[in-house]
């Protein structure tokens, strides 16, 4: 389940390059474009401004 | 450090810990120091501009654009009294009609980095998305630096011991 976040728009035409979610512009560039674009979520994890959540389910 | 951490710490003979509540990912994103393997590699904060021009919202492009530009830069960070950041004009920005406000002008709440992020992964995201500067912030949101993309790329190739 993904956590809710601003940036994500199910009627945006731009897709995370990671996760695929849609969102409205990169969280990275702020561009509506961009070719490399990633959401808000994928990129704090990327760059390890925050963990990975983990498994909605638990274990 | 977990508050369980601590107080085994004091057991050990250590006399000054301290419970910091906010977690570590908050103390770096200070730009406090850090210990261990990786405190020595190169990080945003570290190597972000601290002497980035700034200006406020109600400041005309024009004034701005003319004061930036005679000390060589071609950014300046958009930011309140308690110097947290609340936008950013690259130089496209900086082009446009000089009779506006800033607040017209600028890119209203940009992306923003912490200082502990390491400087290979900033260089790698900038030079992918052609992006030619990044704030960096504390997670309060106050300016830390702007980082510049030559500069996070000069810092992510290895050096010479």
């Amino acid at each position: 389940m993904n956590r809710f976040l601003m940036s994500h728009d199910v009627s945006a035409a731009l897709h995370c390059s990671r996760c695929g979610t849609r969102i409205t512009e990169c969280a990275f560039c702020d561009e509506s474009d961009c070719r490399e674009a990633i959401c808000y979520g994928c990129l704090n994890v990327a760059l390890g401004q925050e963990m990975q959540q983990p498994h909605a389910h638990g274990g | 450090m977990s508050p369980r951490a601590a107080w085994r710490l004091e057991s050990l003979g250590f006399g000054d810990v301290y419970d910091y509540v906010a977690g570590k990912l908050d103390w770096m994103a200070a730009g406090l120091p850090t210990e261990g393997t990786n405190a020595e590699r190169p990080r945003a904060g570290g190597v972000a501009r601290k002497d980035v021009p700034i200006c406020g919202v109600k400041e005309r492009l024009g004034a701005v654009r003319d004061r930036v530009r005679e000390l060589g830069w071609d950014a300046v960070v958009v930011v309140n009294d308690e110097r947290v950041v609340l936008g950013l004009l690259r130089s496209k920005e900086l082009d446009a009609d000089p009779d506006l406000l800033i607040e017209q002008a600028m890119r209203p709440g940009p992306s923003t980095f912490r200082p502990f992020v390491f400087i290979e992964e900033m260089a790698r995201f900038l030079v992918e998305h052609r992006l030619e500067s990044s704030p960096v912030t504390t997670s309060d949101g106050r300016l830390v630096g702007l980082l510049l993309q030559e500069d996070a790329v000069h810092e992510s190739l290895p050096h010479e011991p």
